[in-house]
C-alpha cells in the first residue's frame, strides 16, 4: 500500500517536474537595437513615474520608442550609441536616472542648471569659519552664530548620523534662541538618516508621507500606498523655531527631509523650491555591460502630494550674486531675521 | 547556455528513477547489496563530499541576464536505519554550505552567491534484489542565502528564505569491481510544497526593513511556482579502511512569483570520504 502511494507520488512529481522545467529570461540580444529595446523595456517595465510625467510636461513613452528606434544603426560606435540612449534616459526628465558606460556616465541636469545656485561655498567658509571655529560630528559641521542662533550644515545624507553625535549636537546648541539647519545642495544619500536628523524634530510618532512600489510591469501596477512613521529621537526633543535651509540641488534623501519636517509647527522651509528626487532607485545592467539607474519606488508628502517635482519652500529666498559678492548669505540672513522674529 | 543540456539530463534522470521504481531489476545478482543492516549495531554513515563546477545565477530583481561563474560547495550527510523499522526506514540528514562568483555575461559586473541549506528525509525501501537497493520517500528542507551584486543602487541584493516539503528517490546499487566491493547511489529530491520569502515585483527592502513595510512577502511555492529539483549521484570506492566518494551533482533552484523571476543553477563534481560508525545501543 505505502509502496503503491510513494509510486504514486514520485510520477505525479516527475509529470510536474517536466511540465514546469527551466525559468529563464529572454533578453535582447547585445546588439545596438537589441541594448536599445533592452534598456527602453527595462525603464517601460519598472520605471515608476511615467503618470506623472504624462501628467506633468506629456510624456508618451510609446512615442519615445518610436522616435529613437529610427535612431538606432547597427553600424554606430559606442559612444554614438550612449549618446542616442543617454538622450532617450533624459526624456524622463528625472536626476535618479543614469546611464552608465566605461567612458561617461549620463544624468539630467536642467532641474538644477536652469535655476539659480543659491548657494556658494565661499560663504559657508564665511558663516562656519575656520576649522577650529565649528564643530564636526556625524557628518554635520555646526556653530553657534553670534545672535545666539544654532547654524548646522548638512551637506550630504551618504553617512549614517549615529544617535551618540546627533545627541551631542543638540547639547552643543541647546542654549540657541533657534535653529537654521542647512541642506542646500544635499544631494541626498541615505533614507534612514534622513529620518534620524528628522526625528529631532517630532514629540511624537508622525506620519511624514507616504511610500509605495511596483507590483508588476504595468505603468499603473503599485502597491498600496504605507504610510511612512517616524519616531521622535530617543529622549530628546527640539521644541524651538528651525528654519531649514533649501535650493534647487537639496534632492533625494534631503528632499525627503524637507518632506519630513515641513508641515510642523516650528518648522518653516525658506530657500527655493527643492529639486525632487522622490523616487528611490534602483539599478541593473544592459547585455553590453553599461548599467542603468532609475526611479522604481515613489513616494509622497503626508497629504499623499508627489515631491518628485521638488518642495516648495514656505518662504522663497534667493541668493543674488551682489549678495555673495558682499559676503554675505542672504539665505542664512533670513532665517536669523525669521527666528529673531519668533522669540 | 551549457547549463540547458544538463539541466534537462537532470530532468530525465527522474524517468530512468521511475523505471526502476515499477519494480524492474537493473543489474544481475552477482553484486553486493548496500549494507544498512543489524539494528542492534545501528549502522550511521557520514560522507563529507567537497563540490567544484559551475553556477548559474538569474535573479529579475537585481539583474535581466545571467551571471555564471564558478561555484564551491561543502556537504555533510548522515545516512541510518530508524530505531523501529530499521533498515526498512533510513533517516538521512543533510547539510550545505555554497558559495559562487558569478560575473555578468560582459564580465563588467560581479555577482557573489552563498546559501546553506538543511535537510531531514526518510526513504522507503521499495525494491532490495539483484543488487539494487531502491528507496522513495519524503524531505523537509530549510534554505537561507543571498546573492550580493556590486552594481550598488538601492536593490544590491536579493535575500532568500525558503522551506519546503519534497518527494526523494534513493537508489543504490552494490557492485564488485577490481577485487573491490563499490556502491553506486543516485538521489533526486523534488520539492512539492514550500513556502519562501521574496520581495515584491518593484519593492526596495528599505520598505521590507526600514519602514516595516510587508507586502505579501512570504508566498507559498508549488512544482508550477518553483519548479526545483537536485540530483546526486556517487561511486563509494573503499581504499583501505576509507571509502572515497566521487560524483556528480546537479542543484536546480528555480521560482517564478510575482513577476520575478529566479534560477540558481549548480553543476559541480563531487569528491570526498565515507565514514560508517556503529552506534550501539
Amino acid at each position: 500500500m505505502l509502496h503503491r502511494l510513494l509510486h504514486t507520488l514520485m510520477a505525479a512529481a516527475i509529470a510536474l517536474a517536466s511540465l514546469t522545467a527551466c525559468v529563464t529570461e529572454d533578453v535582447a540580444p547585445d546588439t545596438r537595437y537589441g541594448n536599445f529595446s533592452f534598456l527602453w523595456q527595462t525603464l517601460d517595465q519598472r520605471y515608476c513615474f511615467f503618470d506623472l510625467k504624462a501628467r506633468t510636461y506629456g510624456l508618451d513613452w510609446q512615442e519615445v520608442h518610436s522616435r529613437y528606434a529610427a535612431r538606432i544603426s547597427e553600424k554606430m560606435d559606442d559612444r554614438q550609441l550612449f549618446s542616442v540612449l543617454a538622450e532617450m534616459c533624459n526624456e524622463l526628465r528625472d536626476g535618479h536616472v543614469n546611464l552608465f558606460s566605461p567612458f561617461n556616465t549620463s544624468r539630467y541636469g536642467a532641474w538644477y542648471d536652469n535655476y539659480p545656485a543659491n548657494y556658494a561655498d565661499t560663504l559657508e567658509r564665511i558663516y562656519l569659519g575656520r576649522a577650529e571655529d565649528h564643530y564636526t560630528s556625524g557628518g554635520l559641521k555646526f556653530r553657534i552664530l553670534p545672535d545666539n542662533v544654532g547654524y548646522v550644515r548638512c551637506a550630504s545624507f551618504d553617512t549614517s548620523m549615529g544617535d551618540g553625535s546627533l545627541n551631542e549636537m543638540v547639547r552643543t546648541l541647546m542654549l540657541c534662541d533657534g535653529l537654521i539647519i542647512d541642506v542646500r545642495s544635499n544631494g541626498g544619500g541615505r533614507l534612514t538618516t534622513a529620518q534620524k536628523l528628522a526625528s529631532l524634530f517630532l514629540n511624537e510618532p508622525t506620519v511624514c508621507g507616504y511610500q509605495q512600489h511596483k507590483t508588476g510591469p504595468g505603468h499603473n501596477d503599485f502597491s498600496t500606498p504605507e504610510a511612512v512613521v517616524i519616531d521622535p529621537f530617543p529622549g530628546l526633543r527640539w521644541q524651538k523655531s528651525v528654519v531649514v535651509l533649501t535650493n534647487r540641488r537639496t534632492y533625494s534623501a534631503a528632499n525627503a527631509f524637507v518632506m519630513y519636517v515641513k508641515g510642523l509647527d516650528h518648522v518653516t522651509v525658506l530657500g527655493d523650491r527643492t529639486g525632487g528626487g522622490a523616487g528611490l532607485p534602483f539599478q541593473t545592467d544592459l547585455p553590453n555591460g553599461w548599467g542603468i539607474r532609475f526611479s522604481a519606488c515613489p513616494s509622497y508628502d503626508r497629504h499623499m502630494t508627489p515631491t518628485e517635482e521638488g518642495i516648495a519652500p514656505d518662504i522663497h529666498q534667493d541668493l543674488l550674486d551682489a549678495d555673495i559678492n558682499r559676503g554675505t548669505d542672504t539665505l542664512i540672513e533670513a532665517a536669523r531675521n525669521l527666528l529673531r522674529a519668533k522669540q | 547556455m551549457f547549463f540547458r543540456p544538463l539541466i534537462a539530463l537532470t530532468f530525465l534522470s527522474l524517468g530512468t528513477a521511475t523505471a526502476a521504481a515499477e519494480g524492474q531489476p537493473l543489474v544481475s545478482d552477482t553484486a553486493a547489496t548496500p549494507a544498512i543492516t543489524a539494528p542492534a549495531y545501528r549502522p550511521v554513515d557520514h560522507e563529507w563530499l567537497v563540490g567544484y563546477g559551475g553556477a548559474n545565477v538569474l535573479d529579475t530583481y537585481l539583474s535581466r541576464l545571467e551571471y555564471t561563474g564558478p561555484s564551491l560547495s561543502v556537504t555533510h550527510t548522515t545516512l541510518r536505519p530508524t530505531r523501529r523499522r530499521g533498515d526498512a526506514l533510513t533517516r538521512q540528514t543533510m547539510l550545505t554550505a555554497h558559495v559562487a562568483t558569478v560575473h555578468s555575461p560582459t564580465d563588467d559586473y560581479d555577482a557573489y552567491d552563498a546559501d546553506l541549506w538543511a535537510a531531514a528525509a526518510w526513504h522507503w525501501r521499495l525494491l532490495n534484489r539483484s543488487g539494487v537497493d531502491l528507496r522513495a520517500g519524503v524531505m523537509a528542507e530549510a534554505g537561507a542565502g543571498f546573492t550580493y551584486t556590486e552594481m550598488g543602487g538601492n536593490n544590491p541584493a536579493q535575500g532568500r528564505l525558503t522551506a519546503d516539503a519534497a518527494l526523494t528517490l534513493r537508489a543504490a546499487y552494490g557492485f564488485r569491481c577490481l577485487g573491490r566491493c563499490m556502491t553506486l547511489t543516485a538521489q533526486t529530491d523534488v520539492p512539492m510544497a514550500g513556502v519562501m520569502f521574496t520581495p515584491r515585483y518593484g519593492q526596495s527592502y528599505y520598505e521590507i526593513f526600514a519602514l516595516g513595510q510587508t507586502d505579501r512577502n512570504v508566498r507559498f511555492t508549488t512544482p508550477f511556482s518553483a519548479p526545483s529539483l537536485r540530483l546526486l549521484s556517487t561511486l563509494h570506492i573503499p581504499l583501505g579502511r576509507a571509502t572515497l566518494s566521487v560524483g556528480y551533482r546537479a542543484d536546480v533552484r528555480q521560482s517564478n512569483i510575482g513577476g520575478l523571476k529566479c534560477h540558481l543553477w549548480n553543476n559541480q563534481v563531487m569528491v570526498g570520504y565515507v565514514r560508517r560508525v556503529f552506534l550501539a545501543r
